[in-house]
């Protein structure tokens, strides 16, 4: 680079010398230099587990609905691990960036991931490629809650229930429009899996989340919305909106007053699951030392209240019980898209 | 009458001791965090989320929303001082206040833009407590095609905020679009210009490019110019706006709050763009616009106070309707829920004391701020006084560590140094870096709501003109356009004339 002596000013306009200066090159060297030593970290001795921050990650906006059982859950258990929890959203590629961020972290028990066992780790990988591999990439450490996924109208909008939506939707193909929070989530693929179901189908719009889906369906820009039924609840209870049905088996006392798909005589069972899981290759001890923290911040009655308040089902399982349960869901929900021949494409 | 009592109840809930405790706290940690680089209301609401879980719902609520309208009021500090934006939202303050500074008008600038934000943050409140519900069911009636006019709209404005050649504006916001692309496709869900690099799959930050652009470059571009920067005289004997000051911002500070309190409440609205609009509005409307970016107030003003009216004004289809437009809100609908409250129409007569102490307590918070930060401009000032040598080490660290509080990675901080090199090559070429961050923001807010729009109309582009709002949009943005090619073309033949 050229190294002049003089300051140019042109039409009191320029501020700066056009010529690049070697002094500044060589800060820009220096700055770099400085950062590439600090990604270098010097071995240590492995003292007792945790002795640092541990990062967690959520891989859905901040304020989403895992925000609202992990936050609350990490302040509870980082007293019993005795060092801080800190929260990161990382949304991204509905739940991809920050899946492959904690399946690509180093095994140590530092890095961990909230919400494992939503739609991004049990249905996308049947549907498109991901970036990680759910069974292998990862050690279960436990499952706290569930929710389910439900269809919701408009209070005035014409159809009642669910027999009446789908009979309009029979006589006109892809008239109905609903907003969904992301491709190839729980929801979008619980309104897949109904279309197919009921023979009918439906034209969708993803918009990046359960509140934007909610949204879309208020204003009046879709006929319906397939959402997290705890997210549209408030709406439901404020007589805005109307659940048409849920996922569940069987009908829950949290939601008051709305059918499952199941008792309306559709095959329709997705839970949306909140667990936490670690890389693989973790060390036993320290997944044991993770998920008793977790276990007991689960028991205080002040989460158990949080739980209800939110409207998430407990649904507590250890980490054996977890691993064997993310393979039976990975399958189960293979098997759903298999038979019902369910893509992403239209 | 009944305004009145609610008001007057209102009142008494935020004035008892603990809310006014509550609230300052609140404004306080707003005000600091917006002060510093990177870190956004958005990641400190988040983080003191779980504080909120042992304190009563009015008390909390009282103190999330402190801390967001007071991080609008912190973040210009920066953006005026050392050409940092201190919050999203202040990256187009750093136009104009920075000039300001360097003209030993750094006083005035802070002093006009916390005067500013408290107007603008006042008037949002009193719409706020007047119109609430009418105005969320206007609000929801913003969809995907309505949104991708107005964001057509600002576009056009892209052009308007250079002070330079209106094509190197051009450029620079195409080439911001260009960046906003990198990333995962919002409607997809498949990354795309991610080259295999992981990191990028989130996209590349808007704060993380504008540190690097306004900050860091500044540092590359100071290093040079030492000696030179010593002759300018920075006298401070006008720490405060001057009758002139006030006299040009005051329409700035109107229009603006208008403006910001229209952006802030429609769903994913986001007060960044009403800064954006705002600062193209001025320039617009200004009988002098080539003094803007050379240190004209109203581009201070103007943004300042959209971008506080917008914070008032995106509480609206929260608390109206129980609603989030954008995810601060959404993480104050879980503040609000975790205490068992239903948030909906329901809430203002279910709950006056939330809804009434809430407003209540920001018409005070206002009021804290601007008694926090007028004093606090003296002091700011004294930060230009710091000799060079002192300050640009001290700059490139608060930008480093600003951007690594983000996300904690390493990568993004490459990324800083990569866009301020950038920006210093650029800066030098004479191009301007505002409409650069407004592209990387517009963009990919943009692809996103046109895509909706057109799944929503089944292909069918017909849903922009034929959909009102969306057309009166459009339509300014089409006379704006073709005034620019008129006066283009007028100014052409002028030149053309002339030479023959």
């Amino acid at each position: 680079m050229v190294n002049t002596q003089r300051h140019v000013i042109i039409e009191g306009k320029e501020k700066y010398t056009m010529e690049f200066r070697s002094k500044t090159v060589f800060l820009i060297i220096l700055i770099s230099g400085i950062i590439l030593c600090g990604g270098t970290s010097l071995p240590s001795a492995a003292p007792e587990y945790p002795e640092k921050p541990i990062n967690a990650i959520i891989p859905f906006v901040a304020g989403g609905a895992p925000d609202l059982l992990f936050r609350p859950l990490s302040e509870i258990a980082q007293k019993h691990l005795g060092v801080p929890l800190v929260i990161f959203n990382k949304p991204a590629g509905g739940g991809m960036a920050g899946t492959q961020e904690v399946a690509r972290a180093k095994p140590d028990g530092y890095t961990i991931l909230m919400n494992f066992g939503g739609g991004e780790h049990l249905v996308s990988p049947h549907l498109e490629k991901v970036p990680f591999d759910t069974l292998k990439d990862f050690e279960p450490v436990i499952i706290l809650s569930y929710y389910p996924s439900g269809l919701f109208v408009k209070e005035d909008s014409p159809w009642k229930n669910l027999e009446e939506i789908i009979e309009y939707a029979k006589k006109n193909p892809w008239a109905l429009r609903y907003s969904h929070p992301g491709t190839a989530t729980m929801n979008h693929l619980a309104a897949l899996a109904f279309e197919k179901i009921a023979g009918i189908s439906l034209s969708g719009i993803p918009t990046g989340g359960g509140g934007p889906a909610l949204n879309m369906l208020l204003g009046g820009h879709v006929e319906a919305a397939q959402i997290g039924v705890p997210v549209a609840w408030p709406q439901v209870h404020g007589g805005q909106i109307r659940c048409l049905a849920y996922s569940l088996p069987k009908r829950s006392g949290m939601y008051p007053g709305a059918p499952t798909y199941v008792e309306k005589g559709y095959d329709l069972r997705f839970a949306i699951n909140q667990g936490i899981a670690v890389p693989k290759g973790t060390p036993k001890e320290v997944v044991q030392k993770l998920h008793d923290a977790f276990a007991l911040a689960f028991k205080e009655k002040g989460f158990q209240e949080i739980m209800e308040k939110v409207r998430f089902s407990p649904n507590y399982m250890n980490s054996e019980d977890t691993a064997k349960y993310i393979r039976e869901m990975y399958q189960y929900y293979g098997d759903v898209i298999k038979k019902l021949g369910v893509t992403l494409k239209k | 009458m009944d305004l009145l009592t609610n008001v007057l109840h209102g009142f008494s809930v935020a004035l008892d001791p603990t809310n006014l405790l509550y609230c300052f706290l609140g404004v306080l940690s707003g005000t600091l965090i917006g002060v510093l680089p990177g870190l956004g209301p958005l990641a400190a609401i988040a983080f003191l989320l779980p504080i909120t879980f042992y304190v009563p719902v009015v008390p909390s609520l009282i103190m999330l929303a402190g801390i967001y309208y007071g991080a609008m009021y912190g973040g210009s500090t920066t953006s005026i001082l050392v050409n940092i934006p201190g919050e999203a939202a202040s990256v187009v303050t750093c136009l104009d206040g920075y000039q300001m500074a360097l003209q030993g008008r750094a006083g005035p600038a802070l002093g006009i833009s916390a005067i500013g934000s408290f107007v603008a943050g006042t008037f949002g409140v009193v719409i706020l407590m007047l119109l609430a519900p009418p105005l969320a069911g206007f609000a929801l009636k913003f969809g995907p095609a309505e949104f991708s006019s107005l964001l057509v709209l600002a576009l056009i404005i892209v052009a308007y905020i250079g002070s330079g050649e209106p094509v190197k504006a051009m450029m620079m916001g195409a080439l911001g679009l260009a960046l906003g692309m990198i990333g995962t496709d919002q409607i997809s869900g498949h990354p795309r210009f991610t080259f295999g690099i992981w990191e990028l799959v989130d996209g590349v930050g808007v704060v993380t490019v504008a540190i690097g652009v306004f900050g860091i470059s500044e540092v590359f571009l100071n290093v040079e110019v030492i000696e030179q920067r010593h002759l300018i005289k920075t006298t401070f004997k006008g720490v405060f706006p001057s009758i002139q000051d006030y006299k040009d911002s005051a329409l700035p500070i109107l229009r603006g709050s208008l403006l910001g309190f229209f952006v802030g409440m429609l769903p994913g609205g986001s007060h960044i763009i009403s800064s954006f609009l705002s600062y193209g509005v001025e320039k617009k409307v200004s009988k002098h616009p080539e003094k803007f970016g050379h240190g004209a107030i109203e581009g201070v003003a103007g943004p300042e106070s959209a971008n506080n009216a917008a914070t008032s004004a995106a509480f609206i289809p929260l608390l109206s309707l129980g609603v989030p437009n954008n995810a601060v809100m959404a993480l104050m609908l879980g503040a609000i829920i975790i205490h068992g409250v239903v948030p909906g129409p329901r809430l203002i007569s279910d709950q006056p004391q939330l809804f009434w102490g809430v407003i209540g307590s920001m018409y005070i918070g206002n009021a804290m701020l601007l008694a926090l930060n007028l004093p606090l401009v003296g002091l700011w000032v004294q930060v230009l006084r710091v000799p060079y040598r002192l300050l640009l080490p001290m700059i490139l660290i608060f930008c480093l560590v600003g951007v690594y509080s983000i996300n904690a990675s390493l990568f993004e901080m490459f990324l800083v140094i990569i866009f301020g090199v950038f920006g210093y090559v650029m800066r030098k070429l004479n191009y301007e870096m505002a409409p650069l961050i407004m592209g990387v923001i517009i963009g990919p807010m943009l692809e996103t709501v046109f895509r909706q729009a057109l799944l929503l109309s089944k292909g069918s582009f017909s849903i922009f003109i034929t959909r009102p709002i969306s057309a009166f949009f459009l339509a300014i943005a089409v006379v704006l356009l073709a005034q620019t090619a008129v006066s283009f073309v007028v100014k052409r033949i002028a030149i053309t004339k002339r030479q023959k």
